[in-house]
């Protein structure tokens, strides 16, 4: 009796491992399914706790990530998903302080006074069809080539978005009319403006006196 | 404007963005490269775009060709560039062997 008892002791690992490899597949694809809309009701949940004109965006921002985590390539669907529920869980625990946070100053930045350390604020960056216009006032002959053009001189910086189009700030904007300035008005070779523009110190290199600065 | 207190957690967010100060970053990006999970990660995004230190962004995307919702993207300032570098540096200088000197035994022009 002992000697059975002993052979099947030695055999139980090897059936809970044939049993466990015949039903995960079906509970993974469960799992997948089912599951999949517990962090999006959570994050729902998370994003009912704010303010009410914030709800809708936050909802929006959060349910976007956690899409693009659930869709990914890294890890199985399990991990995905498991992710994707900690990330949920994650922002629930917070909406309430995230709350306290938007509440405690409601209003945009966008709109509260610019502090006198920073002269230029970039808030909003747009395209060069916008930056063409921006400038047409004092420079109606400007074009898309010729902002290119000083962008390959390397006048110019403009950052890309994802998909490589150029977004220019309020800084690109005086950067460039005081290029095409010293074109016009001076009639300035590339070579000397962009010396020029070398040594004028960027805005954020200017240190803050305060604690700690020596 | 709001202040921010620059705890270690929000310095390891800003130092994501002054790696590369041109760079927007995902939420989920951010949670990547700190190593935070999203209850620490968002608070903190929150707090400095209300500070004017970040500004929030929504991808310029068609939802229906990518095949996923709009994701929104984070990006510093000119104004939060200039507040983070100043802060990262006073918190270096709290931090460095600066600190472990003890005011009042060091002379003011240091060892001579």
């Amino acid at each position: 009796v002992s000697l059975i008892l002993a052979v099947l002791v030695a055999l139980a690992p090897l059936g809970i491992w044939l049993v466990l490899n015949a039903i995960t597949p079906i509970y993974q694809e469960e799992m997948r399914t089912r599951l999949s809309r517990l962090p999006n009701a959570l994050i729902r949940l998370a994003a009912s706790r704010l303010p009410p004109n914030a709800r809708a965006d936050a909802a929006d921002e959060w349910q976007a990530e956690l899409a693009f985590m659930l869709s990914g390539t890294a890890g199985l669907p399990v991990t995905r998903l498991l992710r994707g529920t900690r990330y949920a869980l994650g922002l629930l625990r917070v909406s309430r302080s995230i709350a306290r946070e938007l509440s405690a100053s409601d209003q945009p930045a966008a709109d509260r006074e610019t502090p006198a350390a920073s002269p230029v604020q970039e808030v909003t960056r747009f395209g060069i069809g916008a930056l063409i216009s921006q400038l047409a006032n004092e420079f109606p002959n400007v074009r898309e080539s010729k902002i290119r053009f000083l962008e390959a001189e390397g006048l110019i910086k403009p950052t890309r978005t994802l998909e490589g189009y150029r977004t220019f700030s309020a800084s690109d904007v005086e950067r460039l009319r005081f290029i095409l300035r010293a074109q016009r008005d001076q009639y300035l070779p590339l070579r000397i403006i962009r010396d020029q523009l070398d040594n004028m110190i960027p805005p954020q290199q200017i240190s803050r006196p305060g604690p700690g600065a020596r | 404007m709001a202040e921010v207190r620059v705890t270690v957690a929000v310095a390891c967010v800003l130092r994501v963005f002054l790696a590369d100060p041109a760079e927007a970053r995902y939420g989920y990006e951010l949670m990547q490269l700190t190593r935070f999970p999203s209850g620490k990660v968002y608070p903190i995004l929150t707090r400095l775009q209300r500070a004017g230190w970040l500004i929030k962004e929504r991808e310029k995307i068609d939802p229906a060709q990518a095949g996923r919702p709009v994701r929104c993207l984070y990006r510093l300032s000119a104004q939060g560039v200039e507040s983070a570098r100043y802060e990262l540096a006073v918190l270096a200088e709290q931090l460095g062997p600066a600190a472990l000197r003890v005011r009042g035994l060091q002379p003011e022009g240091g060892l001579t």
